[in-house]
């Protein structure tokens, strides 16, 4: 393979919700600057591996980690890692939207303000480019300062990912972003997802499998916790190496 | 909305196809033109080239094969594929057929000259600008010139006509230029299924337009519908 820029080095991970081994012996590179999709039958593991990206499991009691996550030159699931700060550096954002009970302008500006930013016009700068990149400006610039509430899901989903975005984090993981949406709010946040590309590196996790093939570069197909085949996506698409990836992407199961 | 990440293959689509036309269309033109110069270094040349537009045939099929796969385009943009798939079929033939055209130029080269060449540029022009006609019809989704160039291959067929007849005559003259008239019937035979394939290409375009199949469908059939009505 040619030399590829690589911002997360996956080696031999292990993930267990405690008995049960969701994620088996995953070995990945993730290509800098590039939107990787993680597609595969509802309970492969491709949720898991998202989340063990940025020690999502933490939250919850009785999981466990083996492995390495390279990210930074760092094992990310090393004991000593700052959750906090990795998490800032990865953001998230999921399937429903998840805005805070706050306006809109505070829903940005929480994140720079936990980061130190106290300077109003330093914040409104960088609150008003995120929303610009997250395509929503023109539809919220004249009331910053409503409610987040009174957004249409879509809209939630752009200031969930401008919130992402104002911290500038060198990640963003989508897990299902677009499923509650419908196809016109969906098509804004695909195009939103590949204009980005050049200032954050993409994972995400989609059921559609035409989303996968619309908008990633590569694309890795899991299957009962294990990491079927992975390769660029027009491959995976076109002439999948595996046969069970050509019968998943064809439909004959899942 | 969704179709924006395609609009990247969708520009390399027409690119790739604009070149391949063109190539094409100098391959059409430069191939009577080694037969009424002689110049057999330039025949070479333009065999050589018919290399690239073997490479581009592949280079298309491979970029319609990943929007397909990727995009599943729908209605207009699904026949927009379906109908450069097809069109590269007809160019990649062309470009075999101006090959051969340079192949027998070469060898007509070292014969006695059997006449001086004026219908066989012609129609070599008019079978050229059919191939360009079409794929411009493409480009603009013009279906009425579409449809005006697949009138033009009567034109085509009635220089072949002529054509073939002069040549028949050479040999009741003189039964030693047989080999050399052979080989003139034959390019002017080669001429004819360019522009054939150029006809092809302007009935795919108004199947792309309109969505309606044009082919197999006879003149006659027209009248008898216009009369029946």
């Amino acid at each position: 393979m040619e030399q590829r820029d690589v911002i997360l080095r996956v080696r031999d991970l292990n993930f267990y919700y405690g008995k049960k081994h969701a994620v088996q012996g995953v070995s990945m590179d993730v290509e800098k600057n590039r939107i990787t999709a993680l597609i595969g039958p509802s309970g492969c593991g491709k949720t898991t591996l998202l989340r063990c990206f940025n020690r999502m499991h933490d939250l919850y009691a009785g999981n466990r980690h083996e492995g390495e996550i390279i990210f930074k030159g760092k094992n990310i699931l090393d004991k000593d890692t700052d959750v906090t700060s990795l998490r800032s550096e990865m953001g998230m954002v999921f399937q429903k939207p998840t805005p805070f009970p706050m306006t809109i302008f505070d829903n940005i500006a929480y994140g720079l303000r936990l980061k130190g930013i106290k300077n109003k016009t330093e914040l409104a700068d960088r609150i008003e480019k995120a929303i610009k990149q997250a395509a929503l400006w023109d539809e919220v610039s004249d009331r910053l300062n409503t409610s987040a509430g009174g957004l249409s899901g879509g809209q939630q989903q752009r200031l969930v990912i401008a919130r992402a975005l104002a911290v500038e984090p060198d990640v963003i993981l989508f897990d299902e972003p677009t499923s509650a949406l419908d196809p016109i709010s969906t098509g804004k946040i695909e195009e939103l997802m590949t204009s980005i590309k050049n200032k954050v590196t993409i994972v995400i996790v989609t059921h559609n499998m035409q989303q996968a093939a619309r908008i990633s570069d590569y694309t890795a197909f899991m299957y009962l916790g294990r990491l079927v085949e992975y390769d660029k996506t027009d491959v995976m698409f076109t002439a999948p190496n595996e046969k069970l990836t050509e019968d998943y992407i064809t439909g004959r199961f899942g | 909305m969704t179709a924006k990440p395609a609009d990247t293959e969708y520009m390399e689509l027409r690119g790739n196809l604009a070149e391949m036309s063109e190539a094409v269309s100098k391959m059409i033109s430069g191939s009577v033109d080694t037969l009424v110069t002689g110049n057999i270094e330039k025949a070479r040349q333009i065999m050589e080239s018919d290399r690239r537009i073997d490479e581009l045939d592949v280079k298309i099929d491979e970029l319609c094969t990943r929007i397909i796969a990727l995009y599943e385009p729908k209605a207009s943009d699904l026949r927009y594929i379906i109908t450069a798939l097809r069109i590269i079929v007809d160019l990649e033939r062309i470009g075999d057929h101006c090959r051969n055209i340079c192949k027998q130029s070469i060898k007509l080269s070292s014969m006695p000259k059997v006449k001086e060449y004026i219908d066989l540029p012609n129609m070599a022009v008019a079978a050229s600008d059919m191939v360009k006609g079409a794929i411009d019809a493409y480009f603009s989704k013009d279906e009425k010139k579409a449809l005006a160039i697949i009138k033009e291959d009567e034109k085509i067929d009635a220089y072949q006509n002529q054509i073939t007849r002069e040549l028949i005559t050479y040999i009741a003259e003189d039964v030693t230029k047989t080999k050399a008239v052979i080989k003139l019937i034959n390019i002017t035979r080669r001429l004819e299924r360019i522009a054939d394939h150029g006809k092809n290409i302007a009935e795919l375009v108004s199947f792309m337009v309109t969505g309606k199949i044009l082919r197999h469908q006879k003149p006659e059939d027209d009248d008898e519908q216009n009369n029946a009505g």
